[in-house]
């Protein structure tokens, strides 16, 4: 197992949106897809999904529906709203920047100064 | 009582919507498991695919997922909807665990109770009377008008200085004069002596009030006219107890000083004119005689014009009034026109202070009430701190937690509002029965209305608040594992008890504020009461005999008249002495009189004012005066014969400091018989001097020393008449006979307001004995109160150090020491808000100073007996559970640990 990063507070809600947007999922389901697209390299409190889950609910970026999961279970599925989506798009484009601009920062070499 | 139906079916429907709410919320959480659940399962699952057994695969998924309650707790705060459900879990666990503790309840609800009732209570009247004070359409606009005097002072107005200022004034709309009289109404029945106004024709639309039968006075230019003024406006309340609400009243004959009336209007029921002095409204008529404008008797109000403000009013009649002066000099010079707003009139400076005081005093009631509570859920707090601390390790908020303890004391701050509430409308009613009659605006309509109400709940919850934020946040920061561990155990958090020190020295310091207060109060008003009043009032009766100004043509009618009347009351049996007067004593003057002594030379324009006083030469005897000088007025001081007077000792030494008054020759304009003026000066010699009689009446206050005039009513007869009577027995039951040789002599003579001496006398400090006893009572319970907290206190840390009691007795400390320390401390935090006490006091009393007779604010047996008898209370309340700690058995103490 590849060593697992503690995601950065805040990044949780933009990791479910994006999970989310690839097609309604579940509560298990959205941890498995997020370790899935991450590779592994995620590691997440899976109690702390489902306090976040509701709250997304409630801004009405997500919205709930009861469904049967692939184990046979009753459980609440959860799909993007429109509203999620162009948040998602938003977090998506401020992420890059923020990552580009911390990463070109670490890239500096003393020369540049 | 319909308050109560109300308020009891508005918390059942809090309860039913629970239930409503319960259902929803219940399902959510079944809901919200389901899920969690599946997510553990599907986890557990996959763990047991990989290879770990079912068991240990289903812990291993517990383990990853994490704090069960605790997300799920965040899950039900996340979806936000359960705000309201979960207020009210809280407000039921709330009264679940008040349910059970009905001793802290029952005693915090009391407290509240006392607390919350003594300020509605007072409220109610701050709010009736400084509040909205007059309930007009637009009090602000109506001013009283009065002239000034060469002193600066407001003074009844003058009948043609009146008359010129309505015509010439351009700044009012609407302008009123008012005289006070009574008038007889005879008809089927014994003769009735009534209370009227006598009023302009625009009274009503200055005030702005309509009839709700018939009409008020119109306005037309010939009212004002004797003979045109036969209308009277009735109020509704002698409308219903003499006319039997009878809506065919208008239009009706009424015999009025034995001339016939019309009754055109009644006056709205349940208003100021219920509670008015007067009971009638007739119109003001202006008869040649009374067309002067040395004789003042009349009051005035008006409404400013549009537009119009109260300087640019005054500045108009400063004009007005400076013209008249220049043109009438005899009469008018230095004397000028004085506009008040009318609410200055109303509500007297002495009342409004009353109740300031009062209701400053209601509300330290409430806060030293409140601080005993919050010690009662500090102590509390400190047994629960075991429970609180496990419901945190299971995953509460802090804030959570906050809110349960504060929602509990909330509800038991709306439960101490509802008991306050009912306590506070019985304390209202019984003090207004208590209330003198007159110490009120008429205007005042003390009841508990919603504003009241309103009031009343707010400080019931912010009670709630106050006394319970403070707990509830020490409450909940404490150290958990310690909590856990030692389950309080030995001697408890320092916090709450460094908190519980402060409150006790709060509630202290203001017992000593509210003791010393009332201490001061009670000096003053027990000098009041045994001021001697100069007359002896033992078994005297004093009875007006109203009689209407046309009833005798001449004044020998009327002398012969009340010689005959004086005459068959003394030979009454029982009746020792009686006397005409035209006020009993401590009644006030009926007339004040410009001086000038002769021979001095005195600016003639400001005279110097005593009053004047016309009685029967038996007056000094009847009421028990003494004379100092010279001799009393007798039988032989007719008219014709030399006009003499008797003046008081006041009289003597400011206005004949160091000669003899004997034979002085005092000017004073002559009352003229039968006409609202003044003729002109004549002297009276004066032939003695008697002891002071106090005064009192409404102007007057009873401490007060006047320089009075004494002249026989033979020499200045008048149709105010009273008659005194001194009785060799208990004078009450003379009064049956005494009307019963009135009537012999007149059977048309109206007999009013027959009473004692001692009764008049107890009237005239009724306002100060109210207000010493209403602040007694509430020193009282401050009192109790801070006892109560002190011994909560007290026992309480007892409680908590028996431990530390046994080691030191174990060690060697003897019973007696214990017991010094307890006190010793104890006293220490007393004395400490005492001091805190005494400075607040210094700063707080001084307000007290105009309500105090002669006695200071900082009167020092006062302040001492009041820190006494707190320090007395507080070393009782702290000795009884320190003697708990002298007798802890150490074996006992130390085993249990």
């Amino acid at each position: 197992m590849p060593e697992r990063a503690q995601i950065l507070p805040g990044t949780l809600d933009l990791l479910i949106l994006k999970a989310v947007s690839l097609g309604p999922l579940y509560g298990y389901g959205i941890l498995l897809r997020i370790e899935q697209i991450s590779h592994g390299a995620l590691l997440i409190e899976q109690g702390a999904l489902y306090p976040a889950l509701f709250r997304l609910v409630r801004q009405r970026l997500l919205k709930a529906h009861w469904g049967t999961s692939e184990n046979n279970r009753r459980t609440r599925f959860y799909e993007l709203t429109t509203a999620g989506r162009k948040r998602l798009r938003q977090q998506e484009d401020g992420w890059n920047r923020l990552v580009a601009a911390i990463g070109s920062a670490l890239k500096a070499q003393p020369e540049e100064i | 009582m319909r308050t109560i139906a109300s308020l009891r079916s508005v918390v059942s429907a809090l309860f039913r919507r629970s239930v409503f709410e319960n259902e929803a919320e219940n399902e959510a959480e079944n809901e919200l498991e389901e899920e969690l659940r599946a997510h553990i399962q599907d986890r557990a699952n996959d763990l047991e695919r990989s290879g770990v057994p079912r068991a240990e695969a289903e812990r291993c998924a517990r383990l990853e997922f994490g704090g069960y309650q605790k997300f799920r707790e965040e899950c039900r705060e996340a979806q936000g909807t359960h705000f309201f459900g979960s207020l009210i879990q809280d407000l039921r666990f709330g009264l679940r665990m008040l349910r059970k503790s009905p001793g802290f309840t029952a005693v915090a609800v009391l407290t509240l109770a006392l607390g919350i009732g003594a300020n509605t209570a007072i409220f109610s009247f701050v709010n009736a009377v400084l509040l909205r004070p007059l309930p007009y359409p637009h009090p602000e606009r109506i001013v009283s008008v009065w002239e000034k005097n060469p002193g600066g002072g407001g003074n009844p107005i003058s009948s043609l200085n009146f008359l010129d200022w309505q015509r010439q004034n351009r700044c009012f709309q609407f302008f009123s004069a008012i005289a006070r009289d009574t008038v007889t109404l005879t008809g089927p029945g014994s003769p009735e002596e009534l209370n009227v106004h006598r009023v302009s024709a625009s009274y009503f639309n200055v005030l702005g009030v309509r009839a709700t039968l018939g009409r008020t006075f119109a306005e037309s230019k010939d009212k004002d006219e004797a003979g045109n003024d036969l209308e009277v406006v009735l109020s509704d309340r002698i409308w219903r107890g003499r006319f039997g609400g009878d809506p065919e009243v208008i239009g009706r004959q009424i015999t009025l000083d034995a001339k016939n009336y019309t009754i055109i209007g009644v006056l709205p029921a349940n208003s100021e004119f219920d509670r008015s002095w007067a009971v009638m409204w007739l119109p003001l008529a202006f008869t040649p005689a009374n067309m002067t404008r040395n004789y003042h008797w009349l009051y005035a109000i008006a409404g400013l014009g549009p537009g119009v403000t109260l300087e640019q009013a005054r500045a108009q009649m400063d004009t007005i009034g400076a013209r008249i002066a220049a043109q009438f000099p005899d009469s008018n010079k230095g004397w000028g026109v004085r506009v008040d707003p009318y609410i200055d009139q109303v509500v007297q400076p002495e009342l409004r202070r009353s109740l300031w005081v009062l209701l400053a005093a209601a509300g330290a009631v409430l806060l030293i009430g409140c601080a005993n509570i919050a010690n009662l859920t500090l102590a509390r707090g400190t047994a629960r701190e075991h429970e609180i601390a496990v419901r945190s390790a299971l995953g509460a908020h802090r804030l959570r937690l906050v809110r349960q303890l504060l929602t509990e004391n909330i509800s038991l701050g709306f439960l101490g509002g509802v008991a306050g509430l009912a306590l506070g409308s019985a304390f209202m009613r019984g003090m207004k029965l208590c209330l003198p009659p007159d110490m009120l605006p008429a205007q005042a309509n003390v009841r508990m209305d919603y504003g009241v109400l309103l009031v009343t709940m707010v400080i019931g919850i912010l009670t709630g608040i106050l006394f319970g934020l403070a707990p509830a946040l020490s409450g909940t920061r404490s150290d958990l594992a310690r909590s856990l561990n030692e389950r309080g155990r030995t001697t408890g958090g320092l916090t709450p008890h460094r908190m519980r020190t402060a409150l006790v020295v709060a509630e202290v310091a203001l017992s000593f504020v509210l003791l010393a207060g009332t201490g001061l109060l009670v000096r003053s008003f027990n000098r009041l009461a045994s001021l001697d009043p100069g007359v002896d009032t033992t078994n005297v009766l004093a009875m007006d005999l109203p009689m209407p100004p046309t009833e005798f043509t001449n004044s020998a009618a009327l002398t012969n008249y009340l010689r005959e009347v004086t005459g068959k009351v003394k030979s009454v049996p029982g009746v020792r002495d009686v006397a005409i007067t035209d006020k009993p004593p401590m009644e006030g003057f009926a007339n004040g009189a410009p001086f000038l002594i002769e021979g001095r030379n005195d600016d003639p324009y400001s005279p110097s004012v005593a009053g004047f006083k016309v009685v029967g030469p038996s007056y000094f005897d009847t009421v028990g005066m003494r004379l100092l000088k010279g001799r009393s007025l007798d039988e032989g001081d007719v008219a014709g014969a030399v006009p003499v007077t008797v003046i008081n000792e006041t009289m003597a030494k400011t206005y004949f400091k160091g000669e003899g008054p004997i034979g002085k020759r005092i000017l004073i304009r002559q009352l003229v018989f039968g006409k609202s003026a003044r003729g002109p000066e004549i002297p009276w010699q004066v032939v003695g001097v008697v002891r002071d009689e106090k005064v009192g009446g409404k102007v007057f206050s009873l401490d007060e020393d006047i320089p009075v005039v004494y002249v026989t009513f033979y020499q200045s007869p008048g149709t105010r008449n009273s008659l005194v009577v001194r009785a060799a027995m208990n004078p009450s039951l003379l009064s049956g006979p005494i009307e019963q040789a009135i009537w012999k002599v007149n059977k048309n003579q109206a007999v009013a307001n027959i009473e004692t001496l001692e009764e008049i006398k107890s009237q005239s400090v009724a306002p100060a004995r109210l207000r010493t006893a209403l602040l007694a009572i509430f020193a009282a319970i401050a009192l109790l109160l801070a006892a109560v907290g002190i011994y909560g206190v007290v026992s309480c840390s007892v409680a908590q150090r028996v431990r530390e009691m046994a080691i030191r007795l174990a060690l060697g400390a003897s019973p007696g020491d214990l017991l010094k320390l307890v006190i010793g401390k104890t006293m220490l935090v007393v004395m400490a808000g005492l001091a805190l006490g005494g400075a607040a006091a210094l700063a707080l009393t001084r307000v007290l100073a105009s309500l105090l007779y002669d006695t200071s604010p900082t009167d020092r047996v006062t302040w001492v007996v009041a820190g006494a008898l707190l320090a007395a209370v507080a070393l009782l309340a702290c000795y009884i559970p320190a003697r708990r700690a002298m007798r802890v058995d150490p074996m006992v103490a130390l085993r249990y640990e």
